[in-house]
């Protein structure tokens, strides 16, 4: 309390001890955030803060500069277009000079001057070539097939002379000149100067990751004194531009507009003079915002509401990074769509930049023109937090303050599937949901696309790059929200523990709701494709197919790498292979739709499901130690992590082997090393593999036999066969077993010939598989050691890793017949493409009879038999 | 003499035979015993530290014991977890909740999860939401309850799936007097109706009011156990509080 007739402090008295307050509050925090740093570090850290404070500077100046060039080059791809819309060509100032010449000397020699024939062909002649490097130049910039433009260019000059022919300096002046070229340019121009705008009021305090939902400001506190409203208002309008660097550097951008337009030195002065208020009024219109939603909004939409605001700013100012980054012209193809704005008044960037209507420019008139839009900013900014404050600080929403927004809660809702509800009420109520579910990963996912780039610029040309960038930004937005699949449950997580579901079905069920939510974000992407490339359309949705099938694996995956926040509050990090894991596939399917190799995409989405299963196979085993890492134990050998890994090395082995083995031998020995090698690297892999699970107490007869998942105890009786001829029993049962196998052999590799004799009637696959006999026929003795290899050794190697170990824990994974197509898919994505029908129908046939027979030997024997009457001639 | 010990351990809801918890080098839990008969209130004492919550945890399956096993109603609470949580109701000692969800929804979205009709299950709750007198705020964002709202908030969540066995983090810390003599009531009432409890709390009094059976623990041990009568009479006929300050009286720290 002030002392009796002591004067209140005035207006511009309370903004300037306001103003210092805060600042004293900044440093305050960032000496506070150096001492945790010393504390944890336990030394006396080094005071990086100014350097800090420097690169951000000069970071958020580049941002703004980079503004600054992206509209005068959206202006400029304007300008373009409409030039081009008005039937011009736009040619080099240079190629433009020599065509006029050009022109005159054709006018020349259509006069038929006499003994000027053999000069007419080889001036001709050089129009032609001048033509054509005019034509290779124009298709550099702007893409399409140099001969059409070659031809264009003729056939235009043909017709008019050099009439339709204009310069690049002439078609786009950029801002000097902005009235005289139509609507186009004035309204991409507008466009940017809006998001420029919206990027510096939403701009706030910086992005805000913290996600406590109220914040508290002290105006409670500021209110219990004698001090003017608008005056507390105003100070904490400008507020955020000590705070943000963002708005240090954001005169920049007005700056060089008026730079471009009216020259250095103007640009300059206008910096100060138009750039400063204008900054200043974006802050506070901002903050007058947020003030509005503070104090009108009820707590939990206020949270959602100040959420996306600062969502909206961050989000412009990354576009707006990457946009100069990315395209250095907007292509005719989002012009055309654009040019349906076309009829709305776009006067926003003439106005700011001094435009009369009659076609003038005047720094002058754009000086007046801005001043008066920041007074009425200023003054609008004022009064509506004056307004907002009307209802007072906090007491206006009565019983709505902690009742749910939103759904409402019927009972009946929480019925079929609670999970989801819940995250959708999560989604729906709580701000931290969008932070962090959205905003963070698709950020991360943003950035990670910069780092790919090179294909982003091809990116715009062919539908196949772009497809490419949307599976990258998927994968990258799911690898980052898997690990976070716990926020919302946060410090309720122990609610959870006591339902019979537990965790595990809790983390299936976000995992297929990141799915969704990714496919949602991926079919952004491949819309945008489908409107870029039309024609592809039926591509484009095969490709949101593939993402739709693989995101389900990608999220399954991504959630396993999930941490539970210790009770220190320290961020457990996530083990590196596990991390890496997750990724597997994604590059393979990416790769496979930007190169057109369906085949290899295929492969990716198989791969990912296969990896997703050994992942949550392992990542069941530790779930229920969670919360107690002491008792963990190793899961229960063999595990389907254990197969891929011995079927990875197994053909590594037999890669590395070859090759090795060819330059040992020769090339001519090609076929043996490649068999030799196959042959020995599927002997060590199986020998390694065993020797490393009887390390885990698992015997042979456990994988040569089958003991379901259920009766594990389950050993075979009697007496059994050697462990590597199949330790089953023998018994009445052996004979039958290996007989359906041997059938089962004839039959497939029957089925196989049948196969191949269909694909023959189609050409261009029967040239293939000529060739490919050719060649093989063309390496000495291929037959004979490909014979062996393939009779001998490689069944004995693949049953025993495809179904004696990878089959047997799909199956305690997913069960029934989805294990079974499974590992048969996972089997035929390790052959080659035309060989996958069938080697399809093996896997299928070979998981059923091992399942049935019970007996590994009996799935060998088929394998060897279907080889030997493939071979067969 | 043999078929009075298997009847015995049918009856015994709760059976923690043996059990050892180490965290590390860190023992936490050193060979407790004890059997709670169905039916009963157990009280568990023990000062801070003396592993109470290591034990509740570990009755729901979230820690695994590292020697010994602890049985509910005949089944492992690590190994059958999954069923265990079916026979369970549990109230930790700060309960906290989703900051998006009422109470009435924290309520209903905890009885699908445990696969009950939710109509039915808040019917039969509503008696006892009443009587906590929640009844105004349960359309109110759970997040903020206040400690003592969020405390009866917890302990209908424990009740929602009818468990056969309460499993009471000390139910009545933060609780004011009033509320406390309610939890009480309600308790008890269950327990009439075959319910079995088991609460750990530091107040004497009310263990002397409520329970047939004590278990007081000392630094991960058992201190003594058994019913409350025989307890005392083992101890010459003393209050709980002294025999409890006997029991787990520490030399002090210099």
């Amino acid at each position: 309390m002030s002392p009796p007739g002591s004067p209140s402090p005035g207006f511009w008295r309370t903004v300037r001890l306001l103003l210092r307050n805060s600042r004293r509050r900044a440093e305050g925090q960032r000496k506070r955030t150096q001492e945790l740093l010393n504390q944890r570090s336990g030394k006396s850290a080094m005071d990086w803060g100014a350097f800090v404070i420097v690169f951000v500077f000069l970071f958020m100046a580049f941002i703004n500069g980079a503004g600054a060039y992206l509209l005068d080059m959206a202006v400029k791809s304007g300008q373009t277009y409409e030039a081009e819309q008005h039937g011009k060509i736009i040619v080099e100032q240079s190629f433009l000079y020599t065509a006029e010449l050009d022109q005159a000397s054709k006018n020349l020699l259509r006069n038929n001057i006499p003994g000027l024939e053999s000069d007419q062909a080889r001036e001709l002649d050089g129009i032609k070539g001048r033509f054509q490097r005019e034509a290779k130049e124009i298709a550099r910039r702007e893409g399409g097939s140099e001969t059409d433009i070659a031809n264009k260019l003729l056939a235009s000059f043909n017709a008019h002379g050099t009439r339709d022919f204009i310069s690049e300096e002439d078609a786009t002046p950029g801002l000097t000149n902005l009235s005289t070229h139509g609507r186009m340019p004035a309204m991409l121009g507008s466009l940017v100067l809006l998001w420029w705008l919206i990027m510096l009021i939403f701009q706030g305090e910086g992005l805000e990751l913290d996600l406590q939902r109220r914040r508290h400001p002290m105006w409670e506190w500021l209110f219990s004194h004698p001090v003017p409203t608008g005056a507390v208002f105003l100070a904490e309008m400008l507020a955020p531009l000590a705070a943000n660097p963002m708005y240090w550097s954001a005169p920049l951008f007005p700056g060089i507009l008026f730079g471009l337009a009216y020259g250095t030195p103007t640009g300059i002065l206008a910096g100060l003079l138009i750039g400063v208020p204008v900054t200043v009024a974006a802050a506070c219109v901002g903050k007058a915002l947020e003030i509005g939603i503070m104090l009108r909004v009820s707590p939990r939409s206020r949270g959602v509401l100040s959420g996306l605001m600062n969502w909206l700013g961050y989000a412009a100012m990354m576009a707006m990074l990457l946009g100069k980054f990315l395209v250095d012209k907007v292509p005719g193809g989002v012009l055309k769509h654009l040019a349906i704005l076309d009829g709305l008044p776009w006067p926003w960037l003439r106005l700011f930049l001094g435009n009369a209507s009659d076609g003038e420019q005047s720094a002058l008139i754009a000086l007046v023109t801005c001043w008066i839009a920041v007074l009425i900013a200023f003054a609008a900014s004022v009064s509506f937090s004056v307004w907002a404050m009307q209802r007072g600080l906090s007491g206006a929403f009565g019983a709505e303050v902690t009742k749910p927004a939103g759904p409402g809660g019927r009972a009946a809702q929480f019925g079929r599937e609670p999970l989801y509800r819940k995250e959708l009420l999560w989604f729906v109520r709580d701000r931290s949901a969008i932070v962090q579910s959205i905003l963070i990963p698709l950020t991360v996912a943003a950035v990670q696309l910069f780092n790919f780039r090179f294909m982003l610029q091809h990116a715009q040309r062919e539908w196949n790059y772009l497809c490419g960038a949307a599976i990258i930004f998927g994968t990258y937005f799911l690898w980052v929200l898997g690990p976070k699949s716990l926020a919302s449950e946060g410090a309720a997580l122990w609610i959870s523990l006591t339902w019979p579901r537990g965790l595990e079905s809790l983390l299936k069920a976000k995992a297929w709701l990141w799915a969704l939510i990714s496919t949602g974000m991926v079919a952004m992407v491949l819309a945008y494709a489908a409107v870029l490339f039309p024609a592809s359309w039926w591509k484009l949705l095969l490709v949101g197919l593939g993402w739709f099938i693989f995101s389900r694996s990608m999220a399954e995956k991504s959630v396993t790498l999930v941490t539970v926040t210790s009770e220190s509050g320290e961020v457990q990090t996530v083990r590196k292979g596990s991390r890496f894991a997750a990724q597997m596939g994604m590059f393979t399917f990416a790769i496979g739709v930007i190169t057109q190799q369906w085949n290899l995409a295929i492969v990716g989405i198989v791969y990912s499901y296969m990896t997703a299963a050994a992942m949550w196979q392992n990542f069941r085993a530790r779930l229920p130690y969670l919360f107690d890492p002491w008792s963990e134990e190793l899961p229960k050998a063999p595990t389907m992590m254990h197969a891929m890994v011995s079927i990875s090395v197994l053909l590594e082995v037999a890669a590395v082997l070859t090759g090795a083995l060819i330059g040992l031998l020769g090339k001519d020995s090609a076929a043996i090393a490649l068999a030799a090698a196959y042959a020995l690297s599927a002997i060590g892999v199986s020998i390694g593999v065993s020797i490393f699970l009887t390390n885990r107490s698992v015997r042979p007869a456990e994988i040569w036999y089958w003991a379901g998942p259920r009766d594990t105890e389950s050993e075979p009786q009697g007496t059994l066969l050697p462990g590597w001829l199949g330790s089953g029993p023998i018994d009445r049962t052996l004979p039958g077993a290996l007989l359906m196998g041997a059938a089962g052999g004839v039959v497939l590799g029957l089925l196989a010939h049948g196969y191949t004799a269909i694909l023959e009637h189609i050409p261009k696959i029967a040239e293939i598989i000529r060739k490919d006999q050719e060649e093989a026929s063309k390496i000495p003795g291929w037959h004979t050691s490909y014979a062996i290899m393939a009779i001998g050794f490689a069944p004995l190697a693949e049953e025993y890793l495809f179904r004696g170990l990878l089959f047997r824990a799909l199956d305690r994974e997913w069960g029934g017949w989805r294990a079974v197509i499974g590992s048969a898919a996972f089997f035929a994505a390790y052959h080659p493409t035309l060989a996958w029908p069938p080697v399809f129908l093996v896997g299928v046939a070979n998981a059923l009879l091992f399942k049935k027979t019970k007996r590994l030997n009996a799935a060998v024997v088929l394998h060897m038999v279907y080889n030997a009457v493939v071979l067969l001639r | 003499m043999i078929e009075e010990v298997s009847v015995q351990s049918i009856v015994d809801l709760v059976l923690v035979d043996h059990v050892f918890k180490s965290f590390g080098s860190k023992h936490a839990l050193q060979d407790i015993s004890f059997a709670v008969p169905a039916g009963q209130i157990c009280g568990l004492l023990g000062p801070n530290g003396a592993g109470k919550t290591t034990l509740f945890r570990l009755l729901m399956g979230i820690l695994r014991a590292t020697h010994g096993r602890l049985l509910v109603d005949g089944r492992d609470a690590f190994e059958e977890r999954v069923e265990v949580k079916r026979l369970i109701g549990f109230l930790p000692d700060e309960p906290v909740f989703y900051s998006y969800l009422s109470g009435r929804e924290v309520l209903e979205l905890s009885a699908a999860m445990h696969g009950l009709n939710v109509r039915e299950a808040m019917e039969r709750l509503m008696p006892v939401i009443r009587q906590l007198r929640l009844i105004d705020d349960l359309d109110n964002y759970a997040e903020d309850y206040s400690r003592g709202m969020k405390k009866k908030l917890g302990f209908l969540l424990a009740l929602v799936h009818q468990p056969k066995l309460l499993v009471l983090d000390e139910p009545t810390n933060g609780l004011d007097v009033e509320s406390t003599h309610l939890f009480y009531d309600i308790i008890q009432g269950i327990a009439q109706q075959g319910t079995t409890v088991l609460f750990s709390t530091h107040l004497m009094d009310h263990v002397v009011r409520l329970c047939s059976h004590a278990v007081i623990m000392n630094e991960g041990r058992i201190a003594a156990k058994g019913p409350l009568a025989e307890l005392r009479a083992a101890y010459g006929d003393r209050s709980l509080e002294d025999i409890f300050l006997q029991l787990t009286a520490r030399p002090a720290q210099r």
